[in-house]
């Protein structure tokens, strides 16, 4: 981590500014808490760049509408990011591209404007072949199309890929028990629990709902997010997200930034190897966590086993500048 | 279509009376004729009456209200009657425009307050579009005065509240009123601008702000333990009260001296001020503190702030690497903090949407003649630290007195 800190400071004069108004300039490190953090909010401000070559940058919003990160991607940094992801999927998916179903319209992935949830898809479809949009542009269900795929595809494994809450919304609520069998497929989910929570169902719930409805069992959630390509914690048998080996987490108490203790609920940080080209080795998430265990082995998993709470609380300010009463006249 | 639910009118009990669009207007052409004399003793004497029921209860009120209460002290009021007064041209008489029309912002509350009651001393009738949601202490001052009207058969002081998609009664309520003040957000006076009032009636328009603090370098190296807690708990109430989002909240300190003198002195302020709004208000939310975070982060990276000091919860600082302009609005404690060689340093880099200057270690004399010197638009307000927030009857530029009458002359 020392060797990544040298990298950016040396190449991103932006990053060095940072490191030197915010954290009192470069120094050797000994603990991974040790390490100066920055915002992921800061990729939505500037353009931090720490290669000479960059192949592109990723502009990529939480929501339509949002202010988008811009993430530099150079040839190095995308084929680091690439094989992190192969090692991990891998290790769910086997070594074959399975046929793909995303639970999500192909407008999600338009060129321009591209959302979490449209890089998300764009990432998986290179574990899959036959990629099959399961929802029309209005996001309803395509129940000729997923019939088909379901007839071509279902006798071996296949993936299934989507938003958390449009697999739960669209795919499990809009068919009933038995009817759709699923019991080759693989799902694999991401981007958060929250309308679930409001809707009072847990990752448990989620888990038998599928096996009682499509026979499904083979579930992976994941939390990852575009300003750490690469970086993805994949659930393990437990339930609980566990990063890949390159990859480590630290969770901090909101005000004092300190390390939290282990089952303490606080916001996450994510230290990555990967990126190079781009100074988003320690990043200070805006989500809520707690590291559950270490080196608890479940399913012969080691490291730290993360549960994700959602997003922090933000602040309602007040002020005379009147945003909500503009259209009050 | 409207329901009749759509306009809630406060009554003096607590509770909403609901009515339809035509009773509000047949309420509000029967109060147009019920104007006053401007600055009318039994006016006087209502606000000047709740004035010391507040001031009794002194305990039970936050401090914007308590300012309220001493704005509007019988003695106060009475020199306010008098200045106005003085200020009239040879043979010229005030009197009231008619109805006037209150737009006051959805989230600094006490604004509603003095926007109205200028406008009721001045002897209006006066409808007043209450924010969504006020806090039970405002709506407890509010049923003072509809209660005090009411027993004085004054029929013409409507406080009423109806949702933004009633957005017709925008329309309606200034096609019959003879004033409109618009408080808040250029995208809100956007809104109004083409909205006519009656016979070409009086516009008041109060658009997004932005404000400043001053410091002289050596009066901050001087200061005792006593003196440094003292004027931090006056930065405090300027900075933190509504949220550093008011118009008048400073954004920004300048200091005039030198880095090599007083930053040591200036950031051991900043440090007790932070410890000052943790002794009087909550952490902000984790969010908050991470927007703050960026911010300061983004200004470091774009070399404008050299030192950023973010680890304090309440109060983010950054020390900028020149005096040009960097405005940031991030509100909820957020410093940048520059420094200036001379006091007149502060002129060429005033712009137009500045509002108040907070000041502290200049005396009224120096801050005055800085002041005339400014030939610019921008800045209406130089006042010592700790009354940022203190709402003046000249306010962004409007003697409101004033504006709120018109000028009958007999010769």
């Amino acid at each position: 981590m020392n060797d990544m800190m040298a990298h950016h400071y040396e190449r991103s004069e932006e990053y060095r500014r940072v490191i030197d108004a915010a954290w009192g300039g470069l120094r050797q490190y000994d603990a991974l808490s040790d390490f100066p953090f920055i915002p992921v909010g800061l990729f939505k401000e500037r353009e931090l760049s720490s290669t000479t070559t960059p192949s592109m940058v990723l502009h990529s919003s939480g929501t339509t509408g949002q202010v988008p990160s811009s993430i530099v991607l150079d040839h190095e940094t995308s084929m680091r990011q690439s094989r992190a992801l192969v090692a991990t999927f891998g290790s769910v998916l086997g070594d074959r591209r399975l046929p793909f179903l995303a639970i999500d319209t192909k407008d999600v992935i338009k060129a321009t404007g591209l959302t979490a949830r449209g890089a998300g898809v764009l990432g998986m479809m290179k574990f899959g072949a036959k990629a099959t949009f399961a929802l029309d542009g209005e996001l309803e269900i395509a129940r000729e199309t997923i019939k088909q795929f379901v007839e071509n595809n279902g006798k071996q494994p296949f993936l299934i890929f989507g938003f958390t809450y449009l697999v739960w919304s669209k795919l499990y609520q809009s068919y009933s028990d038995g009817e759709l069998d699923l019991s080759n497929a693989i799902l694999v989910h991401s981007g958060g629990w929250k309308k679930l929570e409001s809707e009072k169902v847990s990752n448990a719930t989620f888990r038998s709902a599928f096996e009682q409805r499509f026979n499904l069992r083979n579930i992976f959630n994941f939390y990852g997010f575009v300003e750490q390509i690469g970086s993805i914690f994949l659930e393990g048998p437990d339930g609980l997200l566990y990063p890949p080996n390159f990859t480590d987490v630290i969770i901090r108490r909101a005000g004092s930034w300190q390390p939290a203790e282990i089952g303490e609920e606080g916001v996450i940080q994510v230290v990555s190897l990967l990126p190079l080209s781009y100074p988003g080795h320690s990043l200070l998430t805006e989500d809520k966590g707690t590291i559950v265990s270490v080196d608890a082995k479940a399913g012969g998993r080691y490291g730290k086993a993360l549960k994700v709470a959602g997003r922090v609380a933000k602040a309602e300010l007040r002020g005379c500048s009147d945003v909500i009463a503009a259209s009050a006249a | 279509m409207k329901s009749l639910s759509d306009i809630s009118v406060f009554l003096s009990d607590g509770s909403d009376q609901q009515i339809t669009a035509a009773e509000l207007h047949a309420k509000l052409e029967d109060a147009r004729r019920h104007v006053a004399r401007p600055f009318s003793q039994e006016r006087m004497e209502v606000v000047a009456e709740i004035s010391r029921v507040i001031l009794k209860q002194k305990a039970q009120h936050s401090p914007a209200v308590m300012h309220f209460a001493f704005f509007t002290r019988a003695a106060a009021l009475r020199k306010l009657a008098s200045d106005c007064h003085s200020r009239l041209p040879a043979q010229s008489h005030a009197r009231a425009r008619g109805l006037a029309f209150h737009l006051p912002p959805q989230n600094v509350e006490t604004v509603f307050l003095y926007s109205w009651l200028l406008s009721y001393l001045s002897g209006n009738a006066n409808i007043v579009r209450m924010p969504r949601e006020i806090s039970p202490e405002m709506r407890r001052i509010c049923n003072l005065f509809i209660k005090a009207a009411e027993e004085a058969g004054d029929r013409s002081q409507l406080f009423v509240y109806y949702p933004s998609s009633a957005s017709d009664l925008g329309q309606s309520i200034s096609a019959i009123s003879d004033a409109r003040i618009v408080w808040g957000g250029d995208a809100k006076i956007a809104t109004f601008a083409s909205l006519p009032l009656r016979n070409g009636g009086k516009s008041i328009w109060f658009g997004d702000r932005f404000s400043l603090c001053l410091l002289e370098g050596d009066t901050v190296l001087k200061l005792d333990e006593a003196e440094k807690k003292s004027l931090c708990h006056r930065l405090f109430n300027d900075i933190f009260v509504f949220d550093q989002m008011a118009c008048s909240s400073p954004q920004v300190m300048y200091v005039v001296g030198n880095t090599d003198r007083h930053l040591e002195a200036i950031n051991d302020l900043l440090e007790t001020l932070g410890e000052v709004a943790r002794e009087r208000q909550e952490s902000p939310a984790a969010g908050h503190q991470i927007a703050k975070m960026v911010q300061s982060f983004s200004s470091a990276a774009a070399g404008q702030s050299v030192l950023v000091n973010w680890r304090d919860d309440r109060l983010t600082t950054m020390l900028a690497s020149s005096p040009e302009r960097q405005d940031h609005k991030v509100g909820g404690g957020f410093m940048r903090v520059a420094f200036l060689e001379a006091l007149d340093d502060i002129l060429p880099l005033l712009k137009e949407r500045d509002q108040t200057i907070t000041y502290v270690g200049f005396s009224s004399e120096s801050i005055s003649s800085v002041a005339q010197d400014h030939l610019g638009s921008g800045v209406s307000r130089w006042v010592p630290v700790g009354a940022a927030l203190d709402f003046d009857s000249i306010w962004d530029g409007y003697d409101l007195p004033f504006e709120f009458t018109r000028l009958v002359r007999t010769q």
